[in-house]
């Protein structure tokens, strides 16, 4: 699938945009600070129902006015026609999938992305949290079910936990327990088969973007230690009941889970060079972008800030390769080596450099 | 500063009275203030009258908990009702919904909630201890959970099944071929009548 058409309003630093796209590589160039990562945020937006960036819904808004607006014509098996409006006061969101309103869970996967940038540094070097984003995020796309499981789970765990600062008797906590088994055995299983998915394709792209010797490698952690999941995790659970109870939170689960990502068998959190983390980071989103077209059976739409900036211009070369098929979106501040034949977006303070009258 | 403009008191009390219905925020109110005003002096009355019977002639079944005129209610008095099976519902909204399916022929009991610590929404706070009463009593053979699909009409479910199966009596959850996270009271009737036939042993 790729996205045809986008259209924002007050969305950051645009007032207004309106631009048709192409189905390959898009090179989004201008200057620091002029709305190359806001775009490709707007994108995602709309995709995913919120910001990629954890609680800043409202902060989308351009300063001063009271709501933003985005929309986007996507083509492929499914055409269809996503909405969103964020008002700035409420933060309330509305979104709409072919002129319907929709709750979030139905607008998820229409326009799958996936998103590869500097917050990826917190993927890397980050707690925990952020890796399971990139698993949820990726698993909500594919799979409506995941999501409403997930969303599902994590409400089991906020009235758990409220039982447990309240050292609730086990009769009480009885009811969440069993529902934290279930759901969570169910999202640690996906998990497990998406990870297990994603290795290959993820060494292989680092491997091919390293050019050469480095053996990455992703596995999944799981708090309720190894085993069937259902049993896992309800004996962890009775096991640490009294930890649970002292510190008044659910401490076994899918929420609790990690990721592990090694390069040459070291974690990259603590010992990967900054080009490693990059890199790995980047084979990790292109595997992403791999599974999820096995998956839905089209291409998501890549959106790549700024991945350029911190390879040379051979890696440069390399990576250019390795996006061919999906429509990318890839945002520099300049234009990299092998970008000439490139359809070329160039903007300046928030608008199109050709709306503004001038020439690239 | 602007001067804070305000409406004359009786209409502001009465756009303060209706912003506390549900799903009524403040500018729906005054809507709704400005149209009751345009209304006829007879509408108005007739409205107002509305109110108050339903308030003072609707109450709970004592003994199923469900809305009615005549307590006990027309349902639990029925002698075409199956005294042998109860439903438990959540609310009485649910009653309608399953009522309308025409699919269930025996007794109901209304929860008046669902379990939710959040919403400090305990067991205690809900009419089970009648529902083991009735249980207890003798007649009931089979008792189906319809509470709602989310986590928390599960959780009163999983908690329901726990204190009746000692009881001996047969405890089923309904088929959730309903929207998952939604309500019974929005669920089509084709969809819970599935759902009544397929339930599963809890
Ligand atoms: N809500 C908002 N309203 C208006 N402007 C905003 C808003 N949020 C961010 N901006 C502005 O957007 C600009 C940053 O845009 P963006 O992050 O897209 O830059 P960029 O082109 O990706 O730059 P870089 O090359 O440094 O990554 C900043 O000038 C910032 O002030
Ligand atoms: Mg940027
Ligand atoms: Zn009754």
């Amino acid at each position: 699938m790729w996205l045809a058409e986008l259209r924002l309003r007050d969305f950051r630093n645009y007032a207004t945009l309106d631009v048709a796209l192409g189905d390959g590589v898009t090179l989004i160039e201008g200057p620091n600070a002029q709305g190359k990562s806001n775009l490709l945020e707007s994108v995602y937006t709309v995709a995913l129902g919120r910001s990629p960036r954890v609680n800043a819904d409202a902060e989308v808004v351009r300063f001063g006015q009271d709501r933003a607006y985005v929309r986007a014509a996507v083509r492929g098996a499914r055409p269809q026609l996503l909405e969103i409006a964020i008002d700035r006061a409420s933060g309330e969101k509305r979104m709409r999938v072919n002129g319907v309103a929709v709750q979030r869970g139905q607008l998820l996967g229409r326009l799958a992305v996936v998103l590869a940038g500097p917050a990826d540094d917190e993927v890397i070097r980050g707690a925990p949290a952020s890796r399971r984003r990139v698993l949820d995020a990726a698993l909500s796309q594919v799979s409506p079910s995941y999501y409403f499981t997930l969303t599902r789970y994590l409400r089991v765990v906020r009235q758990r936990n409220h039982l447990l600062r309240r050292a609730a008797p086990g009769p009480a906590l009885a009811p969440w327990d069993d529902q934290l088994v279930e759901l969570g055995a169910a999202l640690v299983e996906r998990r497990r088969r998406f990870v297990e998915a994603l290795a290959r394709p993820a060494r292989e792209r680092h491997a091919r973007i390293s050019g050469g010797d480095e053996v990455m490698d992703v596995a999944y952690l799981c708090s309720a230690g190894e085993g069937g999941e259902r049993e896992a995790i309800g004996r962890a659970l009775a096991a640490r009941r009294a930890e649970e109870l002292r510190r008044g939170a659910s401490l076994v689960g899918p929420h609790r889970d990690d990721l592990r990502l090694s390069v040459n068998g070291a974690d990259l959190r603590a010992f990967g060079s900054r080009g490693q983390q990059h890199t790995a980071a980047l084979s990790l989103r292109l595997a992403e972008a791999e599974l999820l077209r096995e998956e839905l059976g089209e291409w998501p739409v890549l959106l790549l800030d700024d991945v350029m900036a911190d390879l040379d211009p051979s890696r440069q070369a390399l990576l250019l390769r390795e996006i061919a098929g999906p429509q990318v979106l890839l945002t520099h501040t300049g234009r990299p080596a092998g970008s000439a034949r490139m359809r070329v977006l160039s903007i300046r303070a928030g608008a199109l450099l050709e709306d503004l009258g001038a020439r690239p | 500063m602007p001067v804070m403009f305000s409406y004359a008191p009786p209409l502001a009390r009465l756009i303060e009275e209706l912003s506390k219905l549900p799903s009524v925020g403040p500018k729906t109110a005054q809507r709704l203030a400005f149209h009751m005003l345009s209304m006829s002096s007879a509408d108005a009355e007739a409205l107002a009258a509305a109110i108050l019977e339903a308030k003072s002639r609707i109450r709970n079944c004592s003994v199923c908990g469900n809305i009615t005129e005549t307590d006990p209610c027309r349902i639990c008095t029925s002698a075409e009702r199956d005294r042998s099976v109860v439903c438990v519902v959540e609310n009485a909204r649910d009653v309608a919904a399953m009522e309308r399916t025409r699919e269930f022929t025996g007794l109901y009991h209304v929860l008046q909630g669902a379990i939710s610590p959040l919403d400090g929404i305990g067991p205690d706070d809900l009419r089970i201890a009648e529902l083991l009463r009735r249980v207890a009593a003798g007649d009931v053979r089979e008792v189906i959970v319809a509470t709602n699909p989310r986590v928390e009409g599960e959780a009163t479910a999983l908690y329901l099944s726990k204190v009746l199966k000692p009881l001996g009596v047969r405890v089923t959850r309904i088929a959730h071929g309903l929207p998952v996270g939604g309500d019974l009271e929005y669920a089509d009737e084709v969809t819970l009548a599935r759902a009544l036939e397929g339930r599963r042993e809890l």
